[in-house]
């Protein structure tokens, strides 16, 4: 009887002694990264070590979750079965459509309106745009990238060209006199491929001098002849060197150590600035500026003085439902500010949306690192709409279709816009 | 006293299987009526659902991507279904030759069907890779043949996926192997004593012997192959040009990409009344061509 009642008693004890630490203990955040991938991954928990460090009352916790840049099944699920994360990476052009689909909590919600003009102001403004929606803004952006032309340097002295190509017939012609074949004609080496690695659809089309979205009629302007000329030159590659061929070759390349770049099975290329470190990591011996450069993106003659690039980026945000949405947003403004970029771009040579970070000598680290971060000078950005998924994956489709002969260009551009445009109406029209 | 000992028996059946009838109850049947009301919405997986009556349904029916991806997965069917009938019937009568080590093959030949999709979609990227890939060396070597792209050329890349879908045939073989061993012998042995070649014996005996699991089997692979997702949604994710956008695969890009749950959940609903239809074809016939043993005695 008696140790019955001790039980109780110790029990008891136990969950006041429990909830007691519960109180006055640290409050568990939960954040959720899809970065799976080193150095990012690294360099995340980096930025969560030194959060957690200046606050003890919070500790942030990261999970890495399966997702990609438009692929956010288990964020939904975890929402509608009310388990949300505390913090979520959200790819900052597809924003807008997280919000429309009611998965983020507004930051507005969260604070003031005099922290939020402050904010503001610190970010470059294309990544506030692609932040907000709604005249509301539901995410603080993180880093962001841009893209420029790669080039083996010594292949290209080996074919006799001192310099890049600059214009897209110069670029035709380097391409030509770079690629080599076997005796049985499979490709040994191509000169480039207008649609690997970041030669999107963005990519060409801006290029060309294409406009993807006019926002004072809120249309989608895909059928710009300049795009469907983009279009058309892809395509011109395919015909050149043989759809079938190229892609039995491209089958071929490897990843990091087995990059093509990197094993000079193609000669140029338009990439990123994240893959300088990936040449660090896995070809140690190629010297920028001996082995390989970079330089602006190839554009039409007449055009091709002005340079043109796009940047992209991640951003954090607080899933509707988040427990902690408090301690989130703490969190968030840490990681999204001047010492969590910082952090990040030095680790990883992503760069900062933090206008000051970008005169930084560290941010700006060597000098082809500084030639991506000066590009953003010239970055376009995806149009910042609630379709932004949708509208990426049609173009991919389309662009498949072109270099694939199922469509014409202009028909391609046509169905994009026949497929994207009512959905846009739909949520404009709901607004 | 008899009648409450069977009450009691039943109470204890409920109750043991009462763990299935929640599970089946909250994670089956609730979602699948659930998910027909949310055909009729418009619905982004969370929030509330807005009442639209048929209008998913109409925008399918307009939607060139609905009608493509339901053409893939025919096309994938139609062909995955018979072909895997073939070599799993085919691979069941090999292994049923009498030898001592014929243990050994039936495991090999079973091995691949227990590996997961995923793993098995990797190693077909890899087989199938029009460079280093195994298959087409062999092409190339033996008959002088330079393979497809397969999983990168849109004209092969459905075909790719009918042959990887045989690496789990191993699964259907040994059922296969388990009704041709349950053949009574007396038959078989009857039938030779009358003269009857292996092929009379094949397809007079075996075949309507076992024609009960060919019914389940192309019953349950006929379920499988409409909804093909992992290996697609690894090896090609619906490319290139939508030529492996198969029909789950488009689903759940509409349920979870495009946040068009609503949408979704009318593919699902008419995949579900396709699938019932074609079933119901098949049992309708099925009395024609399976023999159950016993059953007409």
């Amino acid at each position: 009887m008696f140790g019955k009642k001790l039980l109780i008693g110790f029990i008891s004890a136990l969950l006041v002694l429990s909830s007691l630490t519960f109180a006055f203990g640290k409050t568990t955040v939960t954040f959720w990264s899809s970065h799976s991938g080193e150095p990012d991954r690294t360099s995340i928990q980096h930025i969560v070590d030194e959060f957690n460090k200046q606050n003890p009352d919070i500790e942030v916790k990261v999970t890495i979750v399966p997702g990609s840049e438009t692929d956010v099944s288990k964020l939904l699920t975890s929402i509608a079965g009310g388990v949300a994360p505390d913090i979520y990476l959200v790819d900052r052009f597809t924003a807008a459509q997280r919000a429309v689909a009611g998965v983020l909590e507004p930051l507005n919600n969260l604070t003031t309106a005099d922290e939020i003009a402050k904010l503001k102001k610190a970010y470059l403004p294309f990544a506030w745009d692609e932040a907000s929606w709604d005249n509301k803004v539901w995410v603080l952006p993180f880093d962001t990238d841009t893209r420029a032309l790669y080039y083996r340097k010594d292949q290209l002295k080996e074919a006799g060209f001192n310099t890049p190509p600059k214009t897209i017939a110069e670029l035709d012609t380097y391409a030509e006199k770079l690629t080599k074949k076997d005796a049985s004609g499979r490709f040994l080496r191509i000169g480039f491929v207008p649609w690997l690695n970041q030669g999107w659809h963005y990519t060409w089309g801006w290029a060309f001098g294409g406009e993807f979205y006019n926002p004072k009629t809120k249309k989608l302007t895909i059928t710009d002849p300049n795009i469907v000329k983009s279009f058309e030159w892809q395509k011109s590659y395919a015909d050149k060197y043989g759809m079938a061929a190229i892609q039995s070759f491209s089958s071929a390349f490897g990843s990091e150590a087995q990059d093509p770049f990197i094993m000079g099975m193609i000669s140029m290329k338009v990439d990123g600035d994240w893959v300088l470190s990936g040449l660090d990591r896995f070809a140690p011996k190629m010297k920028w500026g001996v082995d390989y450069g970079a330089t602006y993106i190839p554009r039409p003659e007449e055009l091709a003085k002005k340079p043109i690039t796009w940047a992209g980026g991640w951003s954090l945000g607080i899933p509707k439902g988040a427990k902690h949405a408090k301690e989130a947003l703490e969190f968030i403004k840490f990681a999204c500010g001047p010492v969590g970029q910082k952090i990040y771009t030095v680790e990883t040579l992503h760069l900062p949306t933090i206008a000051e970070l970008l005169k930084d000598k560290d941010v700006r680290g060597e000098r082809r690192h500084a030639f991506f971060v000066d590009l953003l000078r010239y970055a376009k950005n995806r149009p910042p709409l609630p379709v932004g998924a949708l509208l990426w994956d049609e173009l991919t489709a389309a662009r498949d279709a072109v270099i694939n002969g199922q469509k014409t260009p202009l028909k391609a551009c046509q169905d994009v816009e026949a497929r994207v445009q009512p959905e846009l109406d739909k949520i404009l029209a709901g607004k | 006293m008899k009648a409450s000992t069977s009450r009691r028996n039943t109470l204890y059946g409920i109750l043991f299987a009462l763990p299935w009838i929640i599970g089946f109850l909250a994670f089956t049947a609730y979602p699948i009526l659930a998910s027909l009301y949310y055909s009729f919405t418009e619905y982004v997986g969370i929030g509330t659902p807005k009442w639209i009556g048929s209008g998913n349904y109409n925008a399918l029916f307009h939607d060139e991507l609905f009608w493509t991806s339901l053409y893939n997965t025919l096309y994938y069917v139609g062909l995955a279904v018979p072909i895997g009938f073939v070599v799993g019937l085919g691979l069941a009568l090999l292994l049923n030759i009498d030898l001592k080590e014929i243990g050994i093959y039936r495991t090999l030949v079973y091995l691949p069907y227990v590996l997961p999709a995923v793993a098995v979609s990797f190693i077909w990227l890899w087989m199938l890779n029009p460079y280093y890939g195994l298959l087409n060396l062999f092409l190339g070597t033996v008959f002088h043949i330079q393979g497809p792209g397969w999983f990168s050329d849109p004209k092969w890349a459905k075909p790719a996926f009918v042959m990887l879908a045989q690496w789990g045939a191993g699964g259907s073989a040994v059922i296969f192997l388990s009704s041709i061993k349950d053949v009574p012998r007396e038959l078989l042995e009857s039938a030779e004593i009358d003269g009857a070649g292996w092929w009379t014996k094949f397809s007079k005996i075996i075949i309507p012997m076992i024609s009960p699991v060919i019914l389940y089997h192309i019953i349950t692979a006929l379920f499988g192959g409409f909804q093909i997702f992992t290996t697609a949604y690894i090896a090609t994710n619906g490319g290139p040009a939508n030529s492996t956008l198969f029909y789950v695969l488009y689903l759940y890009r509409n349920a979870f990409q495009y946040s068009k749950m609503g949408y979704a959940s009318a593919m699902a609903w008419i995949l579900f009344v396709l699938v019932l239809i074609i079933t119901l074809i098949i049992f309708r016939t099925s009395a024609r061509w399976v023999f159950y043993r016993g059953g007409g005695e």
